[in-house]
């Protein structure tokens, strides 16, 4: 098996009084997409920072791309912290050009590098302009460039899309995604759960420091996973045969019908074919939503 | 420290400020006030020095006629001059405090008008009428019918030569005199504030609008700090050297057309403006940039700032008594002060001559606090840059400073609340 390419283990980081994180063990694989997930001060933003070497951590260990962090490696790495900013005053090539040569990049690849990614984004029309002129959404792709501008092998994205519009959310996720395809690894956080059922292969939810889930999307849902089906049409679902509980919902088209012990999915099927007065448009295996997850995790004060 | 990175901050640090309007202000739009200013005060014919306080004043007379040897005391100017019979002794009674001054009338006088005023630092420019009546009174006593006329039209045209050789004056650049050493102070640290307040505006706008979590996943903290130091020193030397240039223009195109002739700009002085220059941007730069790091927005950051530029500007705020006693013990005082010297010493150094040793002990002060206040700041920049919140008290500042504060979000430092 490949080596990681980020291994944290046991680590604790403190804040005067206040454990920002309690021995955190995971590990992310090359050219993954990985997601950390949990609620505001889980301590996810401490422990990007910690990866990223800007902080250190009390007790434990982190390697990042084979070993401790080096300025050589600090230049393999891109990073998009939570809260954005860019140079407002200064000409879009210009900063982007800077902040790639800080990278390590040659003056004439950074130009180059820059224009390419303003063209992917479209927005190479405003190339000369200052980002004080960028509306909102223009300054997020902006920023997502410069991340991605040193072609890094690691990313660190902090909530990469919070504040776009779905069109550009969605030029940013296929930029990701094609990023991916090159062999470059993702590690991702985000209160978006659909994002990570969509983009992820693995995750880490974190709650008040420690782990509370970890593994790849699927096994963590069906870790959750009720007894019940989710169906979509019209009746009365409460009174079919298997059913222990119907709960609908609020439109009345969908329902999820928890079933009784000892009766299969498709003792259900059955049944509900045999129902008068019922019509099914959908049938499925009833598997959590991260969300829901996400919410039973927290409100649990789960941890693992 | 990766090098080519500290150069290329330095670069874009240099590069971004020389653009901005009001860097450009404070560089070429200052000097012009200033010289506006200073052009008011010729019309008007301003001039704060006081001739009481310029007294007495011996008069060595070695012309060949003797014209002063009635020892006539002018009626306007009763108690002002004295006599003295030999050059050795008037020096050292200037050099003893007990003469302002003493105005040479050699054996040329007679033809040429010329005479030479020497003390320890500029005369006022009352000084140039008292010794037209000085003359014009003892002529008056005289019999001699060989003394010419002009001597009588034009008495006495009077350069004045502060001791250490250096420095001289004619009646026109009197005015100038007081004035250039105040400049000269006022010109340098207007260049290392400017610059280093740049610096620290920069820092917490970066802090501010969160590009310096980007910068430093890229940079060492010192890595940044330095080439931010360089770049706005360079910037500020720049300005130094426009002042300076535009200076020496200015006064080479006045003495084209026969103004200030007299006046000059000793070298010793520019090398002592430029080392003053860079150990006062030192110091301000490294004290404003920690500041800049620990403050949570520019506005609070601007506050804090006085700290640090207040004792700097402080002789400014005494400059009456430097005009009046350039030697005095505030001045004095003030020159050893690391944080007064380098105005200190600027202003002084116009005015009079410093004893050596004064300038030794302020500039090797001067190194000693840059070195102090680099590394002070060093362990507030590393600490503060990436912490948000109310900022720290001052003995918050100093848990930091003397904490483990090598270490950024780990300097125990109760009152701060980093982001989690």
């Amino acid at each position: 098996m490949t080596s990681p390419v980020i291994s944290v283990q046991n680590v604790t980081k403190n804040y005067g009084n206040f454990r920002a994180v309690d021995d955190l063990s995971f590990e992310v694989h090359p050219g993954e997409i990985f997601a950390m997930l949990g609620p505001n001060g889980a301590g996810k933003s401490t422990t990007m920072r910690m990866i990223l070497d800007i902080i250190k951590p009390d007790t434990g260990k982190i390697a990042v791309l084979g070993g401790q962090m080096t300025d050589a490696i600090k230049d393999k790495i891109g990073y998009l912290p939570e809260e954005r900013g860019l140079y407002r005053g200064v000409k879009l090539m210009e900063m982007m050009t800077y902040l790639g040569r800080l990278k390590g990049m040659s003056r004439t690849d950074a130009n180059a590098r820059a224009a390419e990614l303003l063209k992917y984004l479209e927005l190479e029309a405003h190339a000369k302009k200052k980002v004080s002129e960028l509306s909102k959404g223009m300054q997020q792709k902006i920023q997502f460039a410069v991340t991605v501008m040193h072609r890094p092998q690691l990313i660190i994205v902090d909530e990469p899309f919070s504040g776009l519009d779905p069109l550009n959310t969605r030029i940013l996720m296929d930029l990701l995604m094609s990023l991916r395809k090159d062999g470059t690894t993702i590690v991702m956080s985000t209160h978006q759960m659909f994002q990570v059922e969509e983009l992820c292969e693995r995750l880490l939810m974190m709650n008040k420091g420690k782990v509370a889930l970890y593994g790849t999307v699927d096994e963590v849902r069906s870790r959750y996973a009720t007894h019940a089906v989710e169906v979509e049409g019209t009746g009365n679902w409460a009174g079919v045969a298997g059913v222990a509980q119907a709960d609908v919902s609020e439109n009345g088209r969908t329902a999820v019908l928890q079933l009784k012990e000892g009766v299969t999915s498709k003792d259900l099927l059955s049944s509900l074919s045999q129902t008068p007065g019922i019509e099914v448009q959908k049938f499925a295996l009833a598997v959590p939503r991260l969300n829901d997850i996400f919410i039973r995790v927290v409100e649990g004060g789960a941890t693992a | 420290m990766n090098l080519t990175k500290i150069w290329l901050i330095a670069q874009q640090e240099f590069w971004s400020n020389l653009k901005r309007p009001s860097f450009l202000f404070a560089v070429f739009g200052t000097p012009i006030l200033v010289a506006l200013s200073i052009g008011l005060g010729v019309l008007t014919g301003s001039s704060e020095d006081d001739l009481g306080a310029y007294s007495p004043v011996g008069v060595l007379d070695r012309t060949e006629q003797q014209i002063f040897a009635q020892h006539v005391s002018p009626e306007s100017f009763p108690d002002l001059f004295v006599w003295v019979t030999d050059e050795a002794s008037a020096q050292q009674a200037v050099m003893d405090g007990e003469l302002a001054g003493y105005i040479d009338f050699s054996p040329e006088y007679i033809e040429s008008g010329k005479a030479t005023l020497y003390g320890l630092r500029g005369a006022p420019e009352d000084m140039f009428d008292a010794a037209d009546a000085l003359v014009l009174a003892n002529l008056s006593a005289s019999v001699d019918s060989t003394l010419p006329a002009e001597r009588i039209e034009k008495s006495a045209d009077l350069t004045v030569t502060v001791l250490d050789g250096n420095r001289t004056f004619d009646s026109d650049s009197v005015f100038f005199m007081t004035i250039l050493p105040l400049l000269f102070g006022f010109f340098l640290v207007l260049a290392s504030t400017t610059t280093s307040s740049f610096l620290m505006n920069t820092l917490s706008e970066e802090k501010a609008n969160r590009i310096m979590e980007i910068l430093i996943t890229s940079v060492r903290p010192m890595e940044l700090l330095t080439g931010k130091v360089l770049g706005m020193g360079l910037l500020g030397l720049l300005q130094v050297v426009v002042f300076l240039v535009a200076g020496l223009v200015g006064l080479s195109l006045a003495q084209q057309q026969n103004f200030l002739t007299g006046l000059s700009i000793p070298p010793d002085m520019i090398v002592l403006a430029l080392v003053y220059y860079v150990l006062s941007y030192f110091l301000l730069a490294a004290g404003l940039a920690g500041i800049g790091a620990v403050s949570s927005s520019e506005q609070e950051s601007r506050q804090l700032s006085i700290i640090i530029v207040l004792p700097v500007m402080l002789p400014y705020m005494a400059i009456v008594t430097f005009l009046l006693d350039p030697n005095g013990t505030i001045p004095t005082i003030f020159s050893l002060i690391p944080f007064t010297s380098p105005m200190a010493v600027m202003m002084r150094v116009g005015l009079t001559t410093v004893p050596a040793w004064q300038i030794a002990v302020s500039i090797i002060g001067l190194i000693i606090t840059d070195l102090l206040v680099l590394w002070a700041s060093a362990r507030l920049f590393r600490w503060g840059i990436l912490s948000y919140g109310k900022t720290p008290g001052l003995r918050g500042l100093w848990q930091v400073i003397r904490g483990r504060g090598d270490t950024i979000g780990q300097a125990p430092a109760p009152t701060v609340k980093e982001v989690a």
